[in-house]
């Protein structure tokens, strides 16, 4: 009991004593430097490069040596502030930098400031580190290397560390019916070959989000990371396999050919069931079947309902147009007056993402790929989901102009979809009812306006709306000429 | 006999079965006679193998002008927006029409950033997508401003604020301008 009490008290005592050293030394060094960097990567790097040029603003190289501490917590404070009254030096720097206006940040105490300025001071460049392979070569990896590789990174064989992990379970080398939002194999070897790609030995052993720190709770040590990037030149000539479905529909067909066959041959040969009520309720049930599943072959025929592909970079609508609450005639903003509705060219994406380099669900991979795709100068070829044969004239202009449709009625609701899907048919039939169904718009549009006397004719005084048709809108000259 | 008959009914349509149905989400069917359903000619966002850098949708030569482009003499600079501001006339005037099409304009185009209200408290800034804050319409600086200012602000950008006159049309942009500065500035 005493011994108890005793080594009780012991751990009481041990743990305040840990506690108020690990505060004594631990917290103000390792704390307070951390905090400063979060803070600087959170309101200052948008503008502020240390060691890397200017930017928006100046970089903050040495800043300390050229201006007083005090000064600077002030004009971080409220710089306009500093400005309009007139402090020379703040006035300079204003006139230097093209009047860019600095954002106040009064939200910042003066702790949380001086540790900015202390991470700004205490900055140094990342010292070069010596290897015993070539961390940088993408190219030329001999046949054993290779192999290597794809045993590191299949998990055959372990790690340094003595850990076991497993690359594909997270990047998948298969197609999948849902989103993976982890890059592929395939993905990762693409970005790594890439001449501005990825980097591969400093995004692994400094990972770039906090998605990716969780994930990579392994160590590797540059052998094994030069032996993956191997592998990974290796696959980057490959493509993702098509996985594996089950096949419903096929095995339906079989089943109830096989269960007719039986019947047929109960009835006329072995007649082992009695009642020939059975037989016939089997043969009416397996043509009902085979009927409706060579019916739904038959028209789904040059349709590509439900076709979602892989895009090439994982850009979600749901995100984007649904989280986000961007318009969609802000990326796609000729649809109102173009035949074809635009599709965003990168420069279009850089508008938000200067700013935004990290993405809720993919790290900064995905959105590494647009400046990729902008320094390298090549365009990123997106799969065209929606389609009509080229014998239909469809014109965006018509319908979203004159029509003033939403994008919705055609296109489904995007703003929900991470992978946009072909949610209606687009056949010639789903045209003709909704331009049966559809009321011509007469407000505010001025393309119809002769028709709109069409709309009063009315001989039981009841007011008969105006519809597509009526117009002309199912002719055939319309859309096939 | 007719054993026979079924077998062979019965394998010709498993045969049918097996070339069909069961797609994956990467697959886009089969096609039935799909004549004219293809284009022959290169469409718009189409690869190119013709071409050197695989773009169907290709700039215009070198030292060409498209048709009916209108040459933008300004810069992103600072001179250049007071150049603007001084030089570029308004062609349009203010009435009901223009304030309803730049309304409609301004909400697809700007207010995600600047906010409804042209405060600069954007969604994207409120929600903490965007961390740096949008500049607001109703400040000072921007209520001295002209409409040409707020013209070529949009058309070439200012600051971290891309330029958006690749994406608005000319009209467009002065229609927003007169929307901002006669009634969100007069709010």
């Amino acid at each position: 009991m005493t011994l108890m009490k005793i080594n009780c008290r012991k751990k009481i005592v041990f743990s305040y004593m840990f506690t108020l050293i690990s505060f004594l030394t631990l917290n103000p060094i390792v704390g307070f430097s951390q905090n400063g960097a979060d803070l600087f990567e959170k309101h200052c790097r948008v503008c502020h490069h240390i060691g890397e040029g200017k930017l928006v603003g100046p970089d903050l190289l040495g800043i300390e040596e050229r201006r007083e501490r005090k000064w600077i917590a002030s004009f971080i404070e409220n710089s306009q502030k500093m400005i309009q009254d007139g402090d020379p030096i703040a006035v300079q720097v204003y006139e230097e930098n093209n009047k860019a206006v600095m954002p106040s940040f009064t939200q910042l105490s003066s702790n949380e400031i001086s540790s900015i300025i202390d991470y700004i001071k205490n900055w140094k460049p990342a010292e070069e580190e010596v290897f015993t392979v070539d961390i940088n070569k993408k190219t030329g990896f001999k046949h054993d290397e290779i192999l290597r590789g794809e045993r590191l990174f299949y998990g055959l064989i372990r790690l340094e560390d003595n850990s076991i992990v497993n690359c594909t379970d997270c990047h998948n080398t298969e197609t999948s019916d849902s989103l993976n939002w982890n890059p592929s194999a395939i993905d990762l070897a693409k970005s790594f070959i890439d001449i501005n790609g990825m980097k591969i030995y400093e995004s692994m052993t400094q990972p770039s989000s906090d998605l990716m720190e969780k994930s990579h709770n392994f160590k590797m040590n540059e052998q094994e990371i030069y032996y993956i990037s191997a592998y990974l030149s290796e696959l980057s000539n490959n493509q993702l396999e098509d996985h594996k479905i089950f096949p419903i529909k096929l095995m339906l067909f079989i089943l109830f050919a096989v269960l007719m066959t039986l019947a047929l041959i109960d009835l006329l040969f072995t007649r082992i069931i009695k009642y020939k009520i059975i037989h016939g309720l089997v043969l009416i049930i397996g043509i009902s079947v085979h009927a409706w599943l060579a019916y739904q072959e038959a028209t789904n025929l040059s349709r590509t309902q439900g076709y979602a592909p892989d895009q090439p970079i994982k850009f979600s609508h749901a995100i984007h147009a649904g989280e986000n609450k961007i318009d969609c005639r802000y990326c796609h903003h000729t649809a109102d007056y173009s035949k074809s509705s635009y599709i965003p060219s990168s420069n279009v994406c850089m508008n938000c993402h200067n700013v935004v380099k990290t993405g809720k669900n993919s790290g900064n991979f995905e959105i590494n790929k647009i400046t990729r795709a902008i320094d390298n100068g090549t365009p990123i070829q997106w799969v065209r989901v929606h389609n009509l044969p080229d014998y239909t004239y469809f014109s965006h202009a018509q319908h979203v102009n004159v029509g003033k449709l939403d994008c919705q009625v055609c296109h489904g609701n995007v703003e929900s979809m991470h992978i946009v899907e072909q949610v209606n048919d687009l056949s010639m039939g789903w045209c003709i009812n909704c331009h049966r169904d559809t009321e011509v718009q007469f407000e505010a549009n001025k393309y119809y306006s002769i028709f709109k006397d069409m709309e009063s004719i009315d001989k039981s005084g009841r007011h008969i709306p105006i519809h597509v048709d009526d117009v002309g809108g199912i002719d055939c000259m319309k859309c096939h000429y | 006999m007719m054993k026979r008959h079924l077998l062979i009914i019965n394998a010709l349509c498993l045969i049918l079965a097996l070339t069909s149905c069961d797609r994956r989400r990467n697959d886009k069917g089969y096609e039935y006679f799909p004549d004219m359903a293809h284009s022959l000619t290169y469409e718009t966002y189409q690869y190119n193998p013709v071409l050197g850098n695989g773009q169907s949708m290709s700039l215009p030569a070198p030292n060409t002008v498209p048709m009916e482009m209108q040459p933008y003499p300004y810069d992103a600079t600072p001179e250049g927006r007071e150049l603007a501001a001084m030089e570029l006339v308004n062609p349009h005037s203010v009435n009901e029409e223009a304030l309803i099409k730049g309304k409609e304009q301004y909400t697809i185009f700007c207010s995600h950033c600047h906010g409804e209200k042209g405060n600069g408290d954007g969604f994207l800034y409120t929600s903490g997508k965007y961390v740096a804050k949008p500049a607001s319409l109703l400040s000072e600086k921007m209520k001295s401003s002209n409409e040409a200012d707020i013209y070529h602000v949009i058309t070439v950008g200012y600051q971290l604020m891309g330029p958006h006159g690749h994406m608005i049309r000319p009209d467009e942009r002065w229609m927003i301008a007169i929307y901002v500065k006669n009634e969100l500035q007069k709010q």
